[in-house]
């Protein structure tokens, strides 16, 4: 019986392996990429201060230096966070992927998958929330 | 430690896609098509709103000439064929990796993971390719600025 099962069963192949390991290169190279630009994103939201004071301030008058500076760090460290997160589980997915396949390792295959299923369920809530806030902004 | 007995029996051999693997994979395939779902409901709204935004004609003052604004038909257009090309390979992805797993089918498994590569690499590329270009406009605007 087991025999038969593990004929029937689904592998990851010499073809499957090779494909999963470069799309697991390239995810990890998404991810490193994601981590840099928010980091770049930080750094410029720290030396750029003036000058996006300056700018806050004439796009509303209203709003004191300070406070407007405030809201646009808050939007930027939510933003960051939530982008991190994401770059986060795709560069754990991919590493484990690839070191699940290198070392042949079923439970750190299988856990690369899971952080993999996670990235892709986050980002297919946030795509939910960008069509249904597409809606509301076009009717 | 059972299930550690069975990890190590299987790694003298290979890889298999077990239970926890396959629903993961179904998992993924389910999101991946929600995904592509909702980039397309995104593309038939964006080409309504560029459809909606009427281009304005500027006139400049004293030199007889015009030009259009607003719009942005073309780069809505642009942004939908690669937004595509992109989803189209995560909807292979997902379909192929369902077919395979619901069919235990080891072809159809491998095209879904052929296909999740060629998508993470198109990403991969176009990210190259915005970053050069960000690059080059942040070196012409600083040797302008000197």
């Amino acid at each position: 019986m087991d025999e038969n099962q593990s004929i029937l069963e689904l592998q990851v192949d010499q073809s499957a392996s090779r494909s999963l390991s470069d799309a697991a290169r390239w995810a990890r190279f998404l991810s490193i990429v994601g981590f840099v630009g928010m980091g770049l994103l930080i750094l410029c939201l720290l030396l750029a201060r003036a000058a996006i004071s300056t700018a806050l301030t004439q796009f509303a008058p209203t709003m004191a230096v300070d406070e407007s500076y405030g809201i646009v760090v808050a939007i930027v460290v939510i933003m960051v966070a939530i982008v991190g997160a994401l770059m986060y589980l795709l560069f754990r997915g991919a590493t484990l992927i690839k070191r699940g396949i290198e070392t042949k390792n079923q439970e750190t295959f299988n856990n690369g998958l899971s952080s993999l299923r996670i990235y892709f369920s986050i980002y297919g809530v946030f795509a939910i929330v960008g069509v249904i806030a597409n809606l509301i902004v076009l009717f | 430690m059972e299930q550690n007995q069975n990890y190590e029996d299987n790694s003298l051999f290979s890889l298999s896609i077990d239970e926890t693997a396959k629903n993961h994979l179904r998992s993924l395939a389910t999101w991946s098509m929600v995904i592509v779902i909702s980039a397309l409901i995104g593309y038939v709204l964006t080409i309504i709103k560029a459809l909606q935004t009427k281009p304005q004609v500027v006139q400049s003052e004293g030199f007889g000439t015009s030009f259009a604004t607003g719009g942005g038909f073309g780069g809505a257009i642009f942004g939908i064929v690669i937004g595509l090309l992109v989803n189209y390979f995560l909807f292979q992805f997902a379909n192929h990796t369902k077919r395979g797993i619901n069919g235990m089918n080891q072809a159809d498994l491998d095209s879904g993971f052929y296909n999740l590569k060629i998508y993470f690499a198109i990403i991969g590329v176009l990210f190259i390719i915005v970053l050069v270009i960000a690059f080059l406009v942040i070196l012409v605007f600083g040797l302008s600025a000197r």
